[in-house]
């Protein structure tokens, strides 16, 4: 019994320290949201174009009768918009009260990151789009990932 | 405060603030001395929640119901000496009841309004006492007054004073019963019934509990203070016999709460032996009240001679006279009586989730009857599912709206109020005339609509009614008339304000648009109608001078746009001294429409059907274009706007060629425009869905729909599409914002 509390303890200082994220990719860059925000995975689908909206906003798609705006993530973060592919993904995120659709190159898998050894983004770095940096953080292999921060990217102009 | 107890709290502050409003109308005519009831059902409505309050430590509350009570009582006796002020100082105390209520359901105290409570307390005290000093004054009279009642009781009982019972004090009771007959009205002997019913219920599972956790002190106050609200509710009603066994159960609980006596099982028998016995007596009363109503509807249908009967059941050998088909009568009417009310309370985001889910329904039934694999195939069983299918999801459709509609009379009801208060601040005369109270509106509407009528109302008090003088200068009746008045019009509701009052004058319209800049001072091809219309403009008013009530030009924009907001509309006829009606026409849904869908490039989108005239297939030398480009299509004889819907949503059109394509024309509120889209595909039942909070609104459309292939149309919104037709440059501003 003791052995087995004093395991449980273990368990729970671990993972109070590693957060799991979804990694996914855009161009050569990985990326990372936190998994207990995204609903589900979807391929990339046809969707239906809304008139006279932000032009990141790519249009409506219907989930099982709810309707999902989707965003083109790379638009969204001054990239340019590539054809898609298979591998072309939506991920549903739920933010607040905005459930969104994010279009992404790639997803990867769900990673364990150790948000106290993340480091926040460069400060010196002038452009506009580091403002939807979270933080930077390393995954296991050494590569580096972009934790991107939801209300930020769904809020802010 | 445990969540048990706030659950109480809350429940108490729902049922008081519906009981509230089920009085409120009756204030007008607690002086009339021949109808109790009214003045009865208010007191009763402040004696409940003086006992509840009390229960529930809301000192304030309770210090203003028992002085509201108080004073009720008095002028109960005297009905002579109620006059407006003492009606004004009703309502006030209503309405700071009301406001207490709302504080107490989010704060569970009632602290905060003690500021006010006693500027109440103060007036209702002065009205006490100058009533007093006035019965003091007019003593005789009143002896008069109170001999005269004791003869109406003395007729009274002794028509009634037969009764079969064994148990001793019965008699007693019949008689007491029947004395209150003449106050208390048959409802509230059923709600006084059915709530001590539930009264003992509660109590006779909390006895058990407390048997088990005899220290809970907890239960012992709530069973207290349910056995208080049953003596309480008892003695007003005139039931001595269980006002004393609740007494004396008080008692025992009183001296258990103060640790004078131990609860023990033997105590717990005698506590639940005296609520047996009260319920005998209630079952007991209840027989008696169904007996006596059905005499009573009996005598109002029967014949003089079985009329005569007066309690069949006890006399049985007249009883034979009786021919079969009466007695079947009889029986009927008793099971109408006996049938309890089946109301029950459900949260309201359960039936929005409800009728949510019945929308999915309706579109997932399109989706299987129309599927598209399914296309050219011969299925007559499969046909016939899906139209059973289909009539059952309508059917459900019906039942799940006509869940969420309510009457409009609680909104009527308000505006008597306001009618009263209003004319009395302005020194007017005005009579409202309502009818067509019983429509039925979605809740959710009837909410978003309360606010415009009031505007309207107010409005016309000020306005339009003009002082008494003024009438009878004119000719007119010293008391203006509003009426209001609602009923059904194809898809929609009509509510309509009518006044008789000095009606709007053209010409000071005129005056003050040209003074704002709203119009050109040589414009002079506005008709007396659109220029009635400019009163909807923003900052517009005619009052000379602002009042505290209405002038200052915020009301008609804000009550256009709030009914704009329900895809509804407001239009006014004005005659100058004969009077003004406005008319709001309001969609009897939301969420869902029959429209006709239409396909532009690869868009499909769905318009109101109401608002489509007609199709037609057209030729570009009907066309005429502007030099900035705004094309015109003469059709009708009308030379009219056409808007290709692929410009104006930026869509890649399958063609160009306006031959190729189809011309729909559309009726605006005010106006008829032709709209180029590239295929028509059909009317359909949609179910409105808002695009998510992400997106907000989007310019020119209301929202999307799924289509039977799962595929996302837009609906469009006609108004605010001919706006982005006016102005294109709205649509890069609302982009930008």
């Amino acid at each position: 019994m003791e052995n087995n509390s004093q395991f449980d303890n273990n368990l729970e200082s671990e993972s109070e320290q590693l957060s799991k994220y979804l990694a996914f990719k855009i161009g050569n860059e990985i990326y990372g949201i936190y998994v207990k925000n995204i609903n589900e995975i979807i391929g990339i689908r046809s969707f239906t174009t809304l008139p006279n909206v932000p032009k990141f906003v790519k249009g409506l798609i219907n989930l099982r009768g709810n309707v999902f705006p989707v965003i083109e993530l790379r638009e969204r973060i001054g990239l340019q918009q590539i054809p898609y592919t298979s591998k072309t993904c939506i991920i549903i995120v739920s933010f607040n009260q905005y459930s969104v659709g994010l279009i992404v190159d790639n997803v990867l898998e769900v990673v364990d990151i150790d948000i106290m050894k993340s480091i926040p983004p460069p400060q010196t770095y002038k452009g506009t789009q580091s403002k939807y940096i979270q933080s930077i953080s390393k995954i296991d292999n050494d590569e580096v990932i972009i934790l991107l921060d939801l209300e930020k990217l769904l809020i802010s102009q | 405060m445990d969540n048990e107890t706030k659950e109480m709290i809350k429940s108490f502050v729902i049922e008081s603030l519906d009981s509230l409003d089920s009085v409120e109308p009756l204030i007008e005519n607690i002086n009339d001395t021949n109808d109790k009831e009214n003045i009865n059902a208010v007191f009763r409505v402040f004696h409940t929640i003086k006992g509840l309050s009390l229960f529930f430590g809301l000192n304030n509350l309770n210090a203003l119901t028992h002085k509201a009570e108080t004073l009720l009582d008095i002028l109960r006796k005297n009905p002579s000496l109620i006059d407006d002020n003492i009606i004004s100082l009703i309502y006030s105390t209503l309405d700071l009841i009301r406001e207490i209520l709302v504080l107490v359901s989010n704060e569970f105290s009632d602290e905060k309004e003690a500021n006010d409570v006693e500027n109440i307390l103060f007036l209702l005290d002065n009205a006490i006492n100058s009533i007093q000093n006035s019965i003091n004054e007019n003593s005789n009279e009143i002896f008069q007054n109170e001999y005269r009642l004791n003869d109406i009781d003395l007729e009274t009982i002794p028509s009634i004073d037969e009764t079969d019972n064994p148990e001793e004090g019965i008699d007693n009771f019949t008689e007491q019963q029947l004395d209150a007959n003449s106050l208390i009205s048959q409802d509230m002997i059923e709600t006084y019934l059915s709530d001590t019913k539930d009264y003992l219920d509660n109590i006779d599972n909390m006895l058990i509990q407390l048997e088990k956790d005899p220290n809970n002190y907890e239960i012992i106050s709530n069973i207290f203070g349910m056995v208080h609200s049953i003596k309480g509710n008892s003695g007003f009603m005139g039931y001595s016999e269980i006002q004393d066994i609740a007494m004396e159960t008080e008692t025992i609980l009183d001296s258990i709460r103060k640790n004078e006596l131990f609860v023990e099982s033997n105590i717990i028998s005698i506590l639940l032996s005296n609520t047996e016995a009260i319920r005998k007596r209630i079952n007991q009363i209840s027989e008696k009240v169904h007996q006596s109503s059905n005499l009573e509807i009996k005598e109002k249908q029967l014949s003089p001679q079985t009329s005569a009967e007066q309690i069949p059941q006890q006399k049985p050998e007249k009883q034979i006279e009786i021919e079969p088909q009466t007695q079947e009568q009889i029986n009927t009417t008793k099971n109408q009586n006996n049938t309890p009310k089946l109301d029950i309370r459900v949260d309201t985001t359960k039936i929005d989730k409800l009728f949510d889910l019945v929308g999915e329904l309706i579109t997932t039934g399109n989706m299987i009857t129309n599927n598209p694999d399914l296309a050219n195939l011969q299925l007559p069983n499969f046909s016939k599912a899906t139209s059973q299918l289909n009539k059952i999801t309508r059917e459900l459709q019906e039942i799940t709206m006509s869940v969420r509609m309510m009457p409009l009379s609680g909104l009527f009801n308000k505006m008597k109020r306001l009618v009263r208060d209003t004319s009395l601040k302005l020194g007017k005369k005005a009579n409202l005339i309502m009818s067509g109270q019983e429509t039925e509106m979605d809740k959710n509407i009837i909410e978003q609509i309360s606010d415009p009528l009031m505007h309207l109302v107010r409005n016309a008090l000020d306005h339009g009614i003009e002082s008494p003088e003024e009438r009878i200068a004119k000719g007119k009746p010293e008391t203006g008339t509003i009426h209001l008045a609602a009923r059904y019009d194809g898809n929609e509701i009509l509510i309509t304000i009518t006044d008789d009052g000095e009606g709007i004058n053209p010409d000071i319209i005129k005056e003050k648009a040209i003074s704002r800049g709203l119009i050109n001072s040589t414009d002079s091809s506005l008709s007396e109608k659109d220029l009635i219309q400019l009163i909807f403009e923003p900052g517009f008013s005619t009052a000379k001078t602002v009042s505290d009530i209405s002038g200052r030009g915020v009301g008609l924009d804000v009550v256009k746009k709030n009914i704009d907001k329900l895809q509804g509309s407001v239009d006014v006829i004005s005659k100058i001294n004969e009077g003004t009606t406005f008319t709001l026409r309001i969609p009897l849904t939301l969420a869902i429409m029959d429209a006709l869908l239409v396909k532009v490039g690869d868009t499909v989108f769905a318009l109101p059907l109401l608002n489509v005239i007609e199709t037609f297939k057209t030729d570009s030398y009907l066309i005429t274009k502007t030099m900035d480009g705004v094309e015109m299509i003469k059709t009708h004889n009308k030379l009219l706007p056409f808007i290709r819907l692929y410009e104006i949503f930026k869509i890649q059109p399958k063609h160009n060629n306006i031959e190729q394509g189809f011309a729909m024309l559309i009726q605006g509120k005010n106006e008829q425009c032709c709209f180029l889209v590239d295929e028509l595909l059909g009317n359909q039942q949609i179910v409105i869905k808002g695009f998510s909070d992400y997106i907000g609104n989007v310019p020119g459309l209301t929202g999307c729909m799924i289509l039977n292939d799962g595929n996302i149309g837009l609906i469009i919104d006609i108004e605010n599409t001919l706006k982005l037709f006016e102005n294109p440059f709205t649509i890069a501003n609302e982009i930008l914002s």
